[in-house]
C-alpha cells in the first residue's frame, strides 16, 4: 500500500515538473546577445602569403629609408672616409668587422626602440599581422645591414688590386659575423622588450671593445682567428635567427590554416 | 553543421557567423537553465547573456576537457548561484504576481508551470540545480558533479535529499487540500 502510495507520488512529482514549461519565442533576446557579443569577437586577422610578406618587407624598406636616410648617409660617408684614409689592411679589417652592426643598431633603434605603447597598439590594429610585420621590418634591417658591409669589400676590389680571393672571402665572412650575432641578440632583445637602453648600452659596450682592440694586441688576434671559427659563428646565429623568425610568423600562421583548412 | 571543436577555432579567429551558430545551439539550453534557477524572464535573459559574454572573454584560454556545453552550464551555475540570493527577494515578488495573473487567466498549464516553479523554490539553491541539471538537462551524476564542482556521491545524495523533499512537500500539501 506503501509502495502504490509512494509510486503515485512519485508520477504526481513527475507530471509536475513536466508541466514546467518556458516560453521558446527567445529570437529577439537571442539577437540581441548576439550583437552585443560581436563586441567581444577578436579582430579577424587577413589571410597572409609569401606575395604579402614581399610587400610588408618592401614597405619596411620604404620605413627604414624614410626614417633612417640621414643617419645611415652620415654612417655611410664616414664609412667611405674611413676606408679611403686607413692604409694598413689590418686596420681596414678591424674597421670593417667593428662598423658592421652599426647599421643595425640605427635601424632597430629607429624602427622599434622610438616605439612606445601607443604606436604598439596602433600596429595590433593595422591590417597585417603584427608578426609579420616585425618579421619583415628584422629582414629588411639585416639586409640594410648586409649590403652596407659590401661597401668596404668592393672599395677592397677597386682599389686593392694584389687582394686575393681569400683575402676578400675573409673579409666578407669577418664582417658578417658581428651582422649575424647583433642581428640575433637585438632580435630577441625587441621581442622581449623594446628597451633604448638596453640598445643603446649594448651599443656603447661594443664601440668600446672595438676602440680597445684597435688600440691593442686583441684586434691582430682577432683577424688571426681561423675563418672556419666565423663561419661556424655565422652559421650557428642565421640558423637561430632563421628558427627565431619562422617562430615569430607562425605564431598566428599556426591557427590561420587550421581555419583555412 | 559544425562541430563545436570547429565553431570554437573559427570564434577565437573572429568568426562572427560561427559564434552565431554556437549562440543559436546552445542559447536555448542555457536560458532553460537560467530561467528554472533564477524564476524571473528578464532575470533569465540577463544572465544567459553574462554566461555567453564570459565564455566569449574566456574563449582565447579555453582547452578542450570533455563537452564544451558541460564547460557553459559551469559558467551558468557559478553565475546563477552568485545571482541566486541576490535575486530571491525579488523573485518572490514576482511568483506572487505570477500566481495572480495565472488565477486571472485560468490558465491550467500555466498554474502547473507555477506549482511546478514553486515546488523547486522549497529546495535549496544547490539541490534545485542538481535536479534540474538532472530532471531538465538529461545530464549524467558524473557531468553535473564536474558543473557544480563536487564529487558525485554529493551529486547523488542531493538528488535524493532533493526529491524525498519534494515528495513530502507535495504529501503535505495532498492532506491540506484533502482537510480543506
Amino acid at each position: 500500500m506503501k509502495g502504490k502510495d509512494e509510486l503515485r507520488v512519485e508520477e504526481k512529482i513527475s507530471a509536475i515538473l513536466d508541466s514546467y514549461k518556458i516560453d521558446d519565442s527567445l529570437d529577439t533576446k537571442k539577437q540581441k546577445t548576439k550583437s552585443v557579443l560581436e563586441a567581444y569577437l577578436p579582430v579577424r586577422q587577413p589571410q597572409h602569403s609569401i606575395v604579402s610578406v614581399k610587400v610588408l618587407i618592401k614597405m619596411a624598406l620604404q620605413e627604414l629609408f624614410l626614417r633612417c636616410k640621414i643617419q645611415l648617409s652620415i654612417f655611410l660617408l664616414v664609412l667611405v672616409a674611413l676606408m679611403v684614409v686607413i692604409d694598413s689592411p689590418l686596420e681596414k679589417y678591424l674597421m670593417m668587422i667593428f662598423t658592421a652592426p652599426i647599421p643595425l643598431f640605427i635601424c632597430f633603434w629607429q624602427l622599434f626602440g622610438k616605439y612606445d605603447q601607443a604606436m604598439e597598439e596602433l600596429e595590433h590594429t593595422f591590417k597585417c599581422s603584427f608578426n609579420q610585420m616585425f618579421f619583415s621590418k628584422v629582414v629588411a634591417i639585416i639586409g640594410i645591414a648586409i649590403l652596407f658591409i659590401t661597401i668596404p669589400a668592393i672599395q677592397f676590389l677597386l682599389t686593392g688590386s694584389q687582394v686575393r680571393t681569400v683575402e676578400l672571402f675573409q673579409l666578407i665572412i669577418l664582417g658578417l659575423t658581428p651582422i649575424c650575432l647583433f642581428s640575433l641578440m637585438l632580435l630577441v632583445l625587441v621581442t622581449v622588450s623594446r628597451n633604448v637602453n638596453i640598445m643603446l648600452t649594448t651599443f656603447l659596450i661594443w664601440m668600446l671593445f672595438g676602440f680597445s682592440a684597435l688600440s691593442t694586441q686583441v684586434g691582430e688576434l682577432l683577424v688571426n682567428v681561423n675563418v672556419i671559427f666565423y663561419a661556424v659563428v655565422i652559421v650557428v646565429s642565421t640558423v637561430s635567427i632563421i628558427l627565431k623568425l619562422k617562430q615569430l610568423l607562425q605564431l598566428d600562421r599556426k591557427d590561420l590554416m587550421k581555419y583555412e583548412s | 553543421m559544425k562541430d563545436d571543436y570547429e565553431l570554437i577555432k573559427e570564434i577565437k579567429l573572429g568568426s562572427k557567423v560561427a559564434m552565431e551558430e554556437l549562440v543559436d545551439k546552445y542559447y536555448k539550453q542555457i536560458f532553460h537553465y537560467t530561467y528554472r534557477i533564477l524564476g524571473s524572464y528578464e532575470d533569465a535573459y540577463d544572465a544567459t547573456q553574462e554566461v555567453f559574454i564570459a565564455m566569449m572573454k574566456a574563449l582565447p584560454t579555453y582547452q578542450e576537457h570533455g563537452k564544451f556545453i558541460s564547460w557553459l552550464y559551469t559558467i551558468a551555475h557559478n553565475r546563477c548561484m552568485n545571482n541566486y540570493n541576490k535575486l530571491k527577494k525579488h523573485k518572490s515578488e514576482l511568483i506572487e504576481e505570477q500566481e495572480m495573473s495565472a488565477t486571472e487567466d485560468h490558465s491550467n498549464q500555466y498554474a502547473n508551470s507555477v506549482f511546478a516553479k514553486e515546488l523547486l523554490d522549497t529546495l535549496p539553491k544547490i539541490q534545485k540545480s542538481t535536479l534540474i541539471l538532472k530532471y531538465y538537462h538529461d545530464l549524467t551524476s558524473k557531468e553535473i558533479a564536474k558543473i557544480t564542482g563536487v564529487t558525485i556521491f554529493t551529486v547523488k545524495s542531493r538528488l535524493y535529499q532533493g526529491l524525498q523533499k519534494l515528495r513530502k512537500t507535495i504529501k503535505e500539501r495532498e492532506k491540506n487540500e484533502r482537510k480543506g
